[in-house]
């Protein structure tokens, strides 16, 4: 692409009447990037990509748009192709006239729009459908003609609202694959928003995770799921959740609420000491949770890990991955594992962990990230052995 | 038995809508249509066949011709009041602030529940030219007063409005419905793929999805607008002065019912049902073929 299509955020705030949506946000999209807004209802997400359309306008704020100042620039004069969550197709119009309506209104010639729409319903193997009227088609035909209508307009900015969630989950995973596909041929910023966080994982080049207006954090899928900014990001990704837990700092280990201890090496203790609070917030995720039978005292030395000992509960089967349910004193841990296991209910189990799959932060505030050091320990010679007492 | 009662079944289903219909509308229909070849006053026992002499009085008349020049300007006049004027005002009330838009179907709905015959009363305080508020406003404006009931010219507008008043705001729910049943999202697309001006997006989304209701709006406009219109004729100036404010279907009535010439009052009533009825088969044939309809 010969210039720069960036879309930034300065301070933008957005308010409905007295209800505020959009405190204050800043936010940059990358030239030609995939960006994918995630966050549950209600966070703000449908709201910027409007903003960016030009659908809304914020109340205090810039919004740029490749370096000019877009403010005030209603929707018509964007430049932006936008796919709704309903697809928004002209019932009374045929696919073509459809995907016609936008390139008569700027006045292209007759045969270029046939032929842009060719070529789109070719990609879009739309070919035998252009003269039927939308309700004449599936809801994946229809979802493919709103993106075909988006192609063809050829506008620099590609807006998606949650495009996909009128489909059934087979044709998700294949719609999902098929955009990506698609950005490939036409690489324009592209901007995605869902609340679907496999769909987030799988199309974003980079996720902006969003909760109630306010920019979480930023960021490649990858950083996203195994650096969570903060609680909130981390409990919001992940199926099943991350286990979190709260925890007081103590001397040589962390003491669960309910008297239960949990030791934990010395890097990863000093880590916790340097940011000074007392009470914190222990994530693990059920992946990163191995099940072991009977009460398991040593552990590999290296990387350092931890052990927790357990009750087993039950066991959820879901085909791919099993969901373990682990009593430990009064909190319940998931893990998830390939394999089914044949323990009985109430028998005594441990569970262990790497310490560079243990997250903390803060119990108070934000709840931001506490950075450990646990990853760039170098093995030492007396073996580390890590005990846990539980409350049980 | 079984399968006889399927078959009739369904038209058992209807008898109910169709007697009444019948009884009350086609049979009428049929019977006028045969007196219209008649002379006779109703009451008398022998009445007269007349052949198409009825027809032949009533086009040679003038104060038939004037009634239907009448009609026409009576037909004009409800597109623009019943048809126009409350389609701009529902689109109007779509694009206002959500707290006034309230306001606005409420206070412009508010007449229709009153009767015509209220609303010509109404219109009598309203349009006298001594002590009448409109009278009172135009020399505000520095404007002379009208005999609004009395001159020739005005009487037909005067009357006119006093029907608009009353129908305007039915008409304007019925097309506010229609506009609210077009999605938002397609208005906000085609704004997003360039369409700017109001008027084009009224032209190019807004009138094709709802042309199913403005053709039904645009027949109504005509059809009740006329037919309504006789209740202020009739009270406000007995289609006078000097037969300036009658049309087809006062009449229609003032053949019947005034001088109980019931064969020419027959006449009239046919000539008036088919141009009524071509109306509505130029509706069918021409606008209805280019109607979208949701399903």
């Amino acid at each position: 692409m010969q210039e720069p299509c960036d879309i930034r955020f300065s301070a933008v705030r957005k308010t409905f009447g007295a209800q505020t949506v959009i405190p204050s946000l800043d936010l940059e999209v990358r030239s030609g990037e995939r960006l994918v807004l995630l966050g549950p209802s209600g966070c703000g997400k449908s709201t910027i990509m409007r903003l960016i359309a030009g659908l809304e306008q914020p109340v205090s704020g810039t919004i740029a748009m490749g370096g000019q100042i877009v403010n005030g620039l209603d929707a018509s004069e964007r430049n932006v192709s936008m796919v709704f969550q309903n697809y928004a197709l002209y019932p009374h119009m045929t696919v073509f006239d459809n995907m016609a309506f936008s390139l008569k209104l700027r006045k292209v010639a007759k045969a270029e729009i046939t032929r842009r729409i060719q070529e789109a319903a070719e990609k879009l193997e739309l070919g035998s459908l252009l003269q039927r009227k939308p309700r004449e088609l599936s809801g994946g035909q229809r979802q493919r003609v709103a993106l075909g209508r988006a192609i063809v307009q050829q506008s620099s900015y590609f807006l998606l609202d949650e495009p996909l969630s009128n489909l059934d989950a087979q044709l998700r995973t294949n719609a999902r694959n098929d955009l990506v596909e698609l950005h490939k041929s036409y690489p324009r910023t592209m901007v995605y928003v869902t609340h679907d966080q496999v769909e987030a994982m799988t199309i974003g080049q980079r996720i902006a995770v969003l909760r109630q207006g306010e920019l979480q954090q930023i960021g490649s899928p990858e950083d996203i799921y195994m650096r969570p900014a903060n609680r909130f990001v981390a409990a919001f990704m992940g199926n099943p959740p991350m286990n979190i837990v709260p925890v007081t700092v103590g001397d040589q280990q962390v003491m669960f609420a309910d008297g239960g201890e949990l030791a934990l090496p010395e890097s990863v203790l000093s880590s916790l000491k340097r940011c000074g609070e007392q009470h914190v917030l222990l994530g693990i995720r059920p992946e990163a949770l191995e099940l072991w039978e009977g009460d398991r005292t040593v552990v590999k030395p290296f990387p350092p890990s931890i052990a927790i000992r357990g009750e087993f509960i039950r066991s959820e089967y879901l085909g791919a991955v099993v969901i373990h349910h682990i009593a430990v004193g009064q909190h319940r841990l998931l893990v998830s594992s390939a394999a089914p296991v044949q323990f009985k209910p109430h028998s005594n189990v441990t569970l262990t962990a790497s310490c560079e799959h243990l997250h903390f932060f803060e119990a108070a505030g934000a709840e931001q990230r506490i950075p450990l050091t646990v990853q760039h320990l170098k093995p030492k010679n007396q073996p580390e052995q890590v005990l846990v007492m539980s409350g049980r | 038995m079984n399968r006889m009662w399927r078959q009739v079944r369904p038209y058992a289903y209807i008898l109910p809508a169709l007697l009444p219909l019948l009884v009350f509308v086609y049979y009428p229909l049929v019977q006028s249509v045969q007196i219209s070849f008649l002379e006779w006053n109703m009451v008398s026992p022998n009445p007269k066949w007349v052949g198409l002499a009825n027809y032949r009085d009533l086009l040679a008349s003038d104060e038939f011709w004037l009634s239907v020049k009448n009609t026409g300007f009576y037909a004009v006049f409800f597109l623009v009041t019943l048809f126009a004027a409350p389609f701009l005002a529902a689109f109007g009330v779509t694009r206002v602030n959500s707290r006034w838009s309230a306001f606005y179907k409420s206070a412009l709905f508010a007449p229709t529940v009153l009767s015509l015959a209220v609303a010509s009363i109404l219109f009598l305080w309203l349009l006298n030219p001594v002590i009448g508020v409109v009278n009172h406003l135009l020399s505000l404006a520095g404007l002379p007063g009208v005999n609004w009931l009395s001159d020739p010219f005005w009487s037909k507008w005067a009357v006119s409005m006093a029907a608009s008043w009353k129908l305007f705001g039915y008409n304007f729910i019925v097309l506010l419905a229609g506009l609210l049943a077009i999605p938002q999202e397609l208005s906000e697309s085609a704004r997003v793929q360039g369409l700017r001006s109001s008027w084009g997006l009224m032209g190019r989304i807004v009138i094709p999805l709802m042309s199913g209701t403005l053709i039904y709006v645009f027949v109504t406009a005509i059809v009740v607008g006329i037919q309504s219109v006789f209740v202020p004729v009739e009270m406000l100036t007995g289609g006078g002065p000097n037969q300036a404010t009658t049309n087809l279907v006062f009449l229609v009535y003032q053949y019947g019912f005034q001088f109980f010439k019931s064969g020419l009052a027959s006449a009239t009533a046919i000539v008036t049902f088919l141009a009524f009825l071509l109306l509505i088969v130029v509706q069918a044939l021409v606008m209805d073929r280019r109607a979208y309809y949701e399903n």
